[in-house]
């Protein structure tokens, strides 16, 4: 009887539960989706190249992530299922009057609530299923890795994770239910259906006060923000509070304001429906101030994860194929250079870069080879070239920048590497590049570092004189030249003297950086030449030295350009997978959580509009009110969010990315745009069509 | 003159098998002017039959004439200029936005209207001042006493000057000192103004008020009253004996 009860009250409140169960259905769906990209084949394959940390880091990552999404929907099914009580006040109320016990109303709502979940549980697993051989075909464009045959997947990992997690989301809502019913009043249940509006107007000076004041406390957290010089830990926070706290009065002042505005134009609000328009947005806002407030802020947090993560992946991709011009480098520090006094003397490797090859067979690997040799200037030589040296008279206009936060601030301190020209050139000609060639007194720099080398660039061009080890040398070109010795995943060279060999006779060099291209022809038979030839290094390293990392000295860079762009690949594919997916969880749970307020204020609205109707106001005049209504709600969270999102886009920029050369956003920004705009923009015209079909639905 | 004139209407309800006649065939005119009441039971098709009058509901089979219109053949956009532009309702429960103030909300009637704003302003404190409610303008219907919402409800209907105001139990809900004085403005307002007001109600204390009372049983015209010059004291007691005579389920009238 209980159970037929239960079962007919769902059929009967079919439109409330909908929008429970959509909301449920659809946590549920992206719950799975999140945990089984662990499942899926493009994910395990790009998993068995990374290098450990990296695998841990993900992980780690996951699984952090995986918590926080479970809060966010847990909160959600909260604010659904509350939802959901409210409307229903009366119905609870006419069951008590006619003497069911409270404990009986309770378990009703219980076995309600129970086949809510059990069905939205299903049809999102199954949603969540069919989504996922979607997301394949996403993820395996991400990590750029072929999906030689469709298959499918199935998580039962993830299908478990999501039932054990929703089922005790459930048990929560169930528990926190029947305690409302039991601590409810029968009077407060029967008069839930009675609005008793409380409008009071705000004090208009008050709010112009408030919004000033709010105002200022944004513009100064956003200047703050962006001064990175003076920018401390502590100051950070201080500003993600600021922005918070001035976002919400700025919400609380303008929904006190906006009537106030538009009262005033006296000829626009007694203009057919426009005063009740307003009043409804007043009254709306009013309400909403702190969800609003909410919504604004991950909002924001969408916008700047989904353009930042896409951002940041497009830079890595491009420093990949910039910052890795040979197949693999390895560079071994000179035994001879290491002083005497050094305990560890006996430990280092005997071999230079090229003995270790040949010794450990791998000499036919190489198409062609390159060595470098690396000297540096010793503590005790007079005229020390440091890197300030190399910028002359800019050193200042260099410590004076603001906008970055990678600025190397010793650079009286840092003592520059020198090459010989003669080995620049052969490494240069290795990377596939026209030989340079300067004169006996000349010099140039090599650098890559993007915050250091303009003003290399300028020191040149005023042909900054140095003086190294006796030699006056001029500068070559009026530039410096771009690029590096070592092989990274980012441009990080401040800057390596390059001057003409004689000048460098009778020193020892400190490192040799040995450079090589394989003879491969496809990526498959790279990739294998490379795993081959590291193996044999690292065999030939165990063999004659040891197998401990801490107990060898001497090898001081060893990178291939298949290790590097695996790590590339898989942070770039990592950042972007968890910038969108949570970009995306916040992006459809906040713009739920608007609709389902507006679907929530259009069913108790129906009686106004009913009335509206009664005086005489057209069809179409009601629904332009509407659209106005429910665009306004959506578009304010948005606008604010906006606003926020360019200083934190700008903030994060240089953080995130600042260390690469890529400066370029805008496709990011407008990928991520079109993103909300499709997402938000596609809740925005669902609630505006449910609330129009809710309030027309008693029309005659 | 003659301002409303229904001529054999009916209104079935339900399908062949089980057929409810709410209205059976009912006849009558109204006068530019007049102050109508129409007095039935519960079920007699009184309701139906403002409904009916009001386009709100559509007749089976004859014709409703306000001034040379036939209501009953008018369709979308003409029918809600119609209402719009010519009926004036007021209802049991009011019908007030409960987010717009009393003055908005008499307001919006004449901006619905598309009345100029300047005018707007005249209109509604002209109107305000003849219902005694200007104290209330700026107060929300929560804030309002029932009699001070059905007047600022009556303002609504009236201040777009429509031909015909059609009042559904207007009193309902009142308390009999706030419906005393709510009958009191709607007797000046016909009188003054000449506004012609059609009532439907239960109560033969509110049917008194008026000028003609119509009875309605079985969906069909019982009898008719005129108050001629009676006071309205002795309107009531006629009143009182058609009522007795229509049967013991109007008991409840005072």
């Amino acid at each position: 009887m209980l159970f037929k009860l239960s079962l007919n009250n769902i059929r009967r409140s079919i439109r409330d539960y909908a929008v429970y169960f959509f909301t449920i259905v659809i946590g549920v769906a992206i719950f799975y989706l999140f945990n089984s990209i662990e499942e899926q084949e493009a994910f395990r394959k790009f998993k068995s190249h990374a290098p450990d940390d990296i695998n841990d880091m993900i992980s780690a990552t996951l699984r952090g992530l995986s918590g926080f999404v479970s809060v966010v929907l847990g909160l959600l099914i909260v604010y659904a299922s509350r939802f959901l009580m409210k409307r229903r006040g009366k119905e609870f109320a006419i069951y008590l009057m006619l003497g069911m016990g409270k404990r009986k109303v309770s378990a009703i709502l219980f076995v309600e609530t129970l086949l809510i979940g059990i069905g939205s549980l299903c049809v999102g697993l199954l949603l969540g299923v069919g989504l996922s051989q979607l997301m394949s075909a996403l993820v395996a464009d991400l990590f750029e890795a072929d999906l030689d045959s469709y298959k499918f997947i199935l998580s039962c990992k993830a299908a478990k994770m999501a039932a054990i997690y929703f089922g005790i989301s459930y048990i929560v809502v169930m528990l926190f239910n029947g305690l409302m019913i039991g601590k409810c009043k029968l009077i407060d249940l029967i008069q839930t259906g009675r609005k008793a509006e409380k409008l009071h107007l705000k004090s208009p000076w008050l709010c112009v006060v408030i919004f000033a004041a709010a105002s200022a406390m944004l513009i100064y957290a956003y200047r703050t923000v962006l001064d990175f010089n003076s920018l401390s830990g502590k100051m950070l926070l201080v500003c993600i509070v600021l922005g918070a706290v001035s976002t919400l009065l700025i919400f609380w002042s303008v929904s006190g304001l906006i009537l106030r505005i538009v009262m005033s134009f006296r000829r626009g609000y007694y203009k057919g429906l426009n005063c009740f328009t307003f009043r409804q947005i007043s009254s709306k806002m009013n309400t909403m101030v702190v969800s609003m407030t909410v919504i604004c802020l991950i909002l924001f947090g969408t916008i700047c994860a989904i353009s930042i993560s896409l951002a940041f992946r497009d830079a890595l991709n491009k420093e990949f194929k910039e910052c890795c011009p040979a197949d693999m480098e390895l560079v071994i520090t000179n035994k001879a250079y290491i002083s005497d006094d050094n305990k560890n003397k006996d430990k280092y490797i005997r071999e230079t870069p090229e003995e270790i090859m040949e010794k450990a067979g791998l000499s036919g690997i190489f198409s062609e080879t390159s060595v470098i040799n690396m000297y540096a200037q010793r503590k005790d030589e007079e005229n020390i070239v440091y890197l300030d040296d190399l910028l002359g008279s800019h050193i200042d206009e260099y410590y004076d920048q603001k906008d970055t936060l990678y600025m190397i601030d010793n650079l009286d301190k840092v003592k520059t590497i020198v090459v010989s020209i003669e080995d620049f050139n052969k490494m240069w000609e290795l990377f596939g590049r026209e030989p340079l060639s300067i004169g006996r007194d000349e010099y140039f720099v090599l650098s890559d570092e993007k915050i250091i080398r303009p003003y290399l660039d300028k020191a040149a061009a005023d042909g900054q004189e140095i003086n190294f080890a006796g030699h006056k040398l001029t500068p070559a070109f009026d530039e410096s030249v771009y690029g590096a010795v070592d092989m990274t995943s980012n441009h990080t060279n401040a800057g390596i003297l390059v001057v003409d060999g004689s000048v460098l006779e009778g020193r020892e060099p400190m490192m040799r950086a040995f450079h090589g291209n394989y003879k491969a022809d496809s990526k498959e038979e790279k990739r294998a030449v490379d795993e081959d030839m590291r193996d044999k290094v690292f065999e030939f390293i165990k063999d004659n030295y040891t197998d401990k990392k801490e107990e060898l000295f001497g090898m001081s860079y060893f990178t291939t350009k298949v290790g590097i762009s695996d790590m590339t690949i898989g942070l770039g594919a990592m950042v972007t997978f968890i910038g969108l997916y949570l970009g995306l969880i916040f992006l459809i749970t906040c713009a739920a959580i608007i609709a389902l307020k507006q679907l929530s204020d259009s069913v108790d609205s129906v009686e106004r509009y009913e009335m509206l109707r009664k005086v005489g106001a057209e069809e179409k005049s009601i629904s332009c009110s509407l659209f106005i209504q429910t665009g306004t709600v959506f578009l304010l969270p948005l606008l604010l969010a906006v606003i926020h999102s360019v200083y934190g886009i700008r903030f994060a920029k240089p953080l995130m990315i600042g260390l690469f050369a890529s400066q370029r956003m805008m496709s990011s920004i407008i990928a991520t745009a079109a993103m909300v705009v499709f997402i938000y923009g596609g809740y925005f015209v669902i609630t505006y069509l449910c609330s129009r079909s809710i309030i027309r639905s008693r029309r005659k | 003159m003659e301002l409303l004139k229904i001529k054999n209407i009916e209104k079935y309800y339900g399908s062949r098998s089980n057929l409810t006649k709410a209205i059976d065939d009912i006849s009558f005119t109204v006068n530019e002017g007049e102050f109508v009441a129409i007095m039935g039971a519960s079920g007699s098709g009184k309701t139906t039959l403002l409904n009916c009058i009001s386009t709100i509901d559509r007749v089976t089979a004859g014709n409703i004439f306000l001034e040379d219109t036939d209501v009953t053949h008018l369709k979308g956009r003409k029918l809600n200029q119609f209402r719009r532009e010519k009926l004036g309702f007021i209802f049991q429960d009011f019908n007030l936005l409960d987010t717009l103030t009393a003055y908005e909300n008499i307001s919006l009637a004449l901006s619905i209207q598309k009345y100029p704003v300047r005018e707007i302003d005249k209109a509604v404190k002209n109107i305000a001042e003849q219902l005694g409610i200007t104290d209330v303008l700026k107060k929300y219907p929560y804030q309002m006493s029932g009699g001070q919402k059905q007047r600022v409800a009556s303002a609504r209907a009236i201040v777009t000057e429509p031909k015909l105001v059609l009042a559904d139990e207007p009193t309902g809900a009142l308390d009999s000192k706030s419906a005393r004085m709510l009958l009191e403005r709607f007797e000046y307002l016909n009188k003054n103004n000449g506004t012609t007001i059609m009532m439907v109600t239960h109560d033969s204390f509110t049917a008194s008020y008026t000028s003609r009372v119509i009875f309605i049983k079985d969906g069909k015209i019982f009898s008719e009253l005129s108050r001629g010059d009676d006071s309205r004291k002795q309107f009531f007691n006629r009143i009182i004996d058609v009522v007795t005579l229509l049967g013991g389920d109007m008991s409840d009238a005072v």
